[in-house]
């Protein structure tokens, strides 16, 4: 057993990527799959989900951290994220916001809880102290609330303004 | 003008403000309800007027006021005396065929809207445009598309309609509940019913934690109304630098609240009710004027209308004038269809209320209902305060900072309630707690107050209250390093953002002074010590004309004085190759031992650099010349007992590092025979026999010891087994056994010493309350000393599985760590 045994993940754009089987056991997802299918040279995993840009991101990922564990998130976030991650994830997450939330839901279904953990508080972060026009900006949101519903939310909540 | 119509319109109470439509002022202002007083032909009719402005307009209806009958009906915050009138939604919305509450009075700017809420068949003879065809489109629709309701252009970004709820929920975590959760809800319909649904959950489980630091006296009432209809069960509610109220309480009273933790508060009781006192009643007039400084908590079964205090009084708190009591009777609708009220007392689950740092104005009335035959007991309650520290501690040491429990005894189901009081960071006011049970003032409860010293527990209840964030910095009073470090580490005092009150100059004068003195000493420099001291103090001692730009000025001035210390301290490592050995000058038999220079210190080859250090105004010598494996041994220092290092240890003979925290001071028990060990992570004291080559025994914290100047060894290099303990002796009949504990990345032990007892593990009865999450340990052979231990467990720890053996004259007993017991669940994938 000298070389390291490799798999071929497939992403839904039918681009593959051949992945060290220890980094990719990462992934939950991957993991049972593998526990569950034969001892082949390469196995071939479909990830019918995932298009081939999050998924090559995600293998980034797991790449750098299957040897450095990252660390646990303090929750709620005291103050901005970068000031809890290390170098290596403040790079990783220079991205755009569509690639972030199509990350998100590679991490949650390949099941990488590490992963899922930085790009959920990720985007806890980007959401701290906005408001929600602000926020509607950022993400490029509809504000889809009809007047009335938009004076009775604000009324119920104007508390929160307080703070 | 027509004249106003007294029948419709109820007595006007006096303190109510009710704002009518807007005058003609600019800024336009809201015009103010009157009523006319003067024996005209239009006595008692009412009027706006703006108190500016001449716009005047009587108070009159273009319509009549709708009678629902028995029904209930809500009034808007402007009309109070007028019942909104409901009305369906016919046009093409998602909410079409939906009913909702409009304001009663028809030509008023006012726009209260409400959805309604209860059963349509009841109310649908009032709805003047009711379609029953629209109420069954509005069914098929809920249930239909009950779920995702976006409009087209979020139907397309990936972060409203992509995104599942237990991926928001996950998110929502990282932030706080309230405000943050609550503020996102306005950002987009699905944002909304995803923020809802996970908020309803977490009511739903009981799990909420509100902090309401927030919120400051001035906010009024009815934000309370609305955050506590929300979250109507919450067990832990933190109120920061509050101005308590009696009405205040009468929604606390309905949301199962188990921990109140007090900040900075003070209580006030709404109403002034001296008016209704015979002057000549002294002792009376004696319990009202206290009665205007308390705030009421009543313990009686849960019945929203009688409590509500009378508005007929004048109000203590002012903004409470505008108090509309029918906001508060919303409040009780809405929790009567919520919470089960069959055989709901107020206050039922309540257990606990923790006072931090509350200035004198703090009474509680306790009252027990009319019949009022209650009493109060001054003794301790079991309260639950290990959830609020993160180290097991002991139930004694539980109890000793909890010393200041009142119970209170209501009847007919008694109700215990512990009462702590704490004070933290250098704050030593001693408020006073009266509690007074039932009609009869007469008998007020001194409450103690309880300092509690011990930096690692003040961290704790500051981290784990949440109160840092809210933390007065006035009230702020740094007297040492460890109140410094405590507050830069809980966040109160930040360096890059000073508070304009901040005690940035205190904190930076303690940090500095300490570096200056620690490595200047050791110098012996004592002139240019003065002078830098002489220079820092001036710098920092100029009158804040501009803070902004002071602080700007200072980065640059701190960042030299870093500088000249960093060079100080290299400087200061070359010229201490010189020999000290005196005898130590003390007091008593106390002696501390510090070693300066990693490594260098006690090494076999006795290249040794050692230094004179002040330590607590006594000095302590070191000799260059220890040749020895070991610390220098008793016969070197018949008299030293404890050795004090960080990064390090010479106790097994293997030393490789010693280092000296700055600014020792320790205070350490000893005996005649062993040396004392502090290890300052976990708070533990090691004995070691002469030769310092055994551990003898371990205790745990709290021997009242002064840990200023711990020290750090990791445990992974205390090799060598504890040998039988010989001291000290078990003398007292129900001694209990001693306890250590030691961490690792993946389980706490937790040990109890019986070494030198003759004991089994048939006497040993071991007990865990996984809901409590309390270690009980207890002798069942009674033939032998009887003892108990209580140990309140973190919550860290999973109780359920846990291991227990007994060897080497050792209770083990292994708990597995669980960083969080929800990431450890599986999480559901959705798949599509």
């Amino acid at each position: 057993m000298s070389e390291t045994k490799q798999v071929e993940l497939t992403s839904k754009d039918k681009v593959s990527f051949k992945v060290d089987r220890d980094v990719i056991l990462m992934s939950g997802l991957v993991k049972d799959m593998l526990e569950e299918g034969d001892e082949d040279e390469t196995p071939i995993i479909p990830i019918p989900n995932v298009d081939s840009k999050p998924l090559q991101k995600v293998i980034e990922y797991c790449q750098y951290h299957h040897k450095e564990p990252a660390q646990e998130i303090e929750k709620p976030l005291k103050g901005k994220i970068e000031d809890v991650i290390c170098d290596w994830d403040k790079k990783f997450l220079e991205i755009d916001q569509s690639l972030l939330i199509e990350l998100i839901m590679a991490a949650n279904y390949l099941n990488i809880k590490d992963l899922l953990d930085l790009t959920c508080a990720k985007v806890a972060s980007m959401i701290k102290g906005k408001s929600p026009e602000q926020i509607r900006e950022m993400f490029g949101i509809e504000n889809d609330f009809t007047p009335e519903e938009e004076a009775k939310i604000r009324e119920e909540n104007k508390w929160c303004e307080e703070a | 003008m027509s004249q106003p119509d007294l029948s419709t319109l109820p007595p006007r109470p006096h303190h109510i403000k009710i704002l009518g439509p807007p005058c003609d002022c600019k800024p336009v202002k809201l015009t103010v309800l009157k009523q006319v007083e003067e024996s005209t032909t239009n006595f008692g009719a009412f009027y706006y007027k703006c108190a500016t402005c001449r716009y005047f307009k009587w108070a009159t209806d273009s319509g009549n006021s709708i009678d629902y009958g028995d029904l209930w009906a809500p009034c808007c915050l402007l009309h109070p005396n007028r019942k909104c009138k409901l009305l369906q939604i016919a046009r093409n919305s998602i909410n079409r065929g939906k009913l909702f509450w409009i304001c009663g009075v028809l030509d008023t700017p006012c726009t209260h809207f409400q959805l309604f809420e209860g059963n349509i068949d009841d109310y649908k003879e009032f709805v003047p445009n009711f379609d029953e065809s629209l109420l069954e489109s509005q069914e098929l629709e809920s249930s239909q598309s009950s779920q995702i309701v976006m409009s087209q252009a979020n139907s397309r970004n990936m972060i409203v309609s992509q995104l599942p709820e237990e991926i928001m929920a996950e998110i929502l975590k990282y932030l706080d509940m309230i405000p943050n959760w609550v503020k996102i809800i306005g950002v987009c319909k699905e944002w909304k019913r995803m923020i809802d649904n996970v908020i309803d959950q977490k009511v739903n489980d009981g799990l909420i934690e509100l902090n309401l630091g927030f919120l400051h006296s001035k906010s009024p009432f009815w934000y309370f109304c609305e955050i506590f209809k929300r979250f109507y069960k919450v067990r832990k509610i933190t109120i920061c630098n509050f101005e308590l109220y009696s009405e205040l309480m009468r929604l606390l009273e309905w949301v199962g609240v188990e921990t109140l933790v007090l900040y900075n508060c003070t209580t006030k009781m709404s109403c002034n009710q001296k008016d209704q006192v015979d002057d000549s009643d002294k002792v009376l007039n004696e319990c009202f004027s206290f009665r205007s400084k308390c705030t009421e908590m009543s313990f009686f079964h849960i019945h929203g209308e009688t409590l509500l205090y009378n508005f007929n009084h004048n109000h203590v708190v002012p903004h409470l004038n505008a108090i509309n009591s029918d906001i508060y009777f919303e409040f009780v609708k809405e929790m009567e269809r919520k919470v089960d009220i069959t055989h709901r007392r107020q206050f039922q689950e309540l257990s606990q209320i923790i006072a931090i740092n509350c200035p004198e104005d703090l009474n509680f009335v306790w009252l027990n209902g009319p019949d009022a035959r209650s009493y109060h007991k001054h003794e301790q309650v079991d309260a639950n305060y290990g959830d609020l520290l993160d180290l097991p501690f002991e139930q004694e040491e539980l109890e000793n900072i909890g010393k200041c429990h009142v119970n209170v005894y209501s009847l007919p189901t008694d109700i215990d309630v512990g009462f702590l009081n704490l004070s933290l960071l250098g704050h030593h006011r001693t408020p006073k707690i009266y509690v007074k049970n039932g009609k009869k003032y007469s008998f007020p409860t001194v409450v103690d107050n309880q300092v509690i010293s011990h930096p690692e527990i003040q961290k704790q209840f500051i981290l784990n209250c949440g109160i840092s964030k809210y933390f007065n910095v006035n009230m702020l009073e740094i007297v040492n390093k460890e109140h410094f470090d405590i507050a830069v580490e809980s966040g109160i005092v930040h360096f890059e953002n000073v508070h304009k009150h901040a005690s940035f100059k205190i904190c930076l004068e303690i940090l500095a002074k300490n570096l200056l003195e620690d490595i200047l000493k050791v110098n012996g420099n004592e002139r240019l010590f003065s002078l830098w001291k002489g220079t820092f103090f001036h710098t920092f001692s100029q009158p804040d004309q501009n803070r902004s730009s002071h602080s700007k000025k200072m980065k640059p001035f701190f960042a030299l004085l870093i500088l000249l210390l960093i060079q100080q301290l290299v400087s200061c490592q070359s010229i201490t190759k010189q020999t000290y050995y005196t005898e130590v000058n003390c007091v008593g038999d106390i002696y501390t031992t510090m070693f300066l220079d990693s490594g260098s210190a006690c090494t076999s080859k006795g290249s040794t650099t050692c230094n004179v250090i002040t330590i607590s105004g006594r000095q302590v010598y070191f000799t260059q010349e220890c040749t020895s494996e070991v610390p220098p041994t008793p016969t070197t220092f018949t008299d030293v007992i404890a050795y004090t290092y960080k990064n390090g240890s010479s106790c097994n003979g293997q030393l490789r590092s010693a280092q000296v925290i700055p600014m020792g001071k320790c205070i350490i028990e000893y005996g005649t025979t062993y040396y004392a060990y502090y290890d300052a992570t976990g708070f533990k004291t090691y004995y070691y026999d002469n030769a310092c080559k055994s551990k003898m025994f371990t205790t745990s914290l709290f021997l009242n010891t002064c840990l200023n100047g711990c020290a750090y060894e990791p445990e992974t290099s205390i090799e060598n087994k504890p040998p039988p303990r010989k001291l000290p002796p078990l003398n007292e009949p129900n001694q209990k056994p001693h306890l250590s504990i030691s961490h690792t990345n993946e389980v706490v032990n937790i040990y109890f010493d019986f070494n030198d007892t003759e004991w089994t593990k048939h006497d040993v009865h071991i007990d865990i309350d996984d809901l409590h999450h309390i270690l009980s340990i207890s002798n069942i052979n009674k033939a032998k000393p009887s003892f108990q231990r209580k140990l309140h467990l973190p919550k860290y720890l999973n109780t359920k599985e846990s291991k227990a053996k007994f060897a080497d004259g050792f209770v083990v007993i292994t708990f597995k760590k669980t960083i969080n017991l929800e990431q450890a669940t599986p999480r559901k994938v959705p798949l599509e």
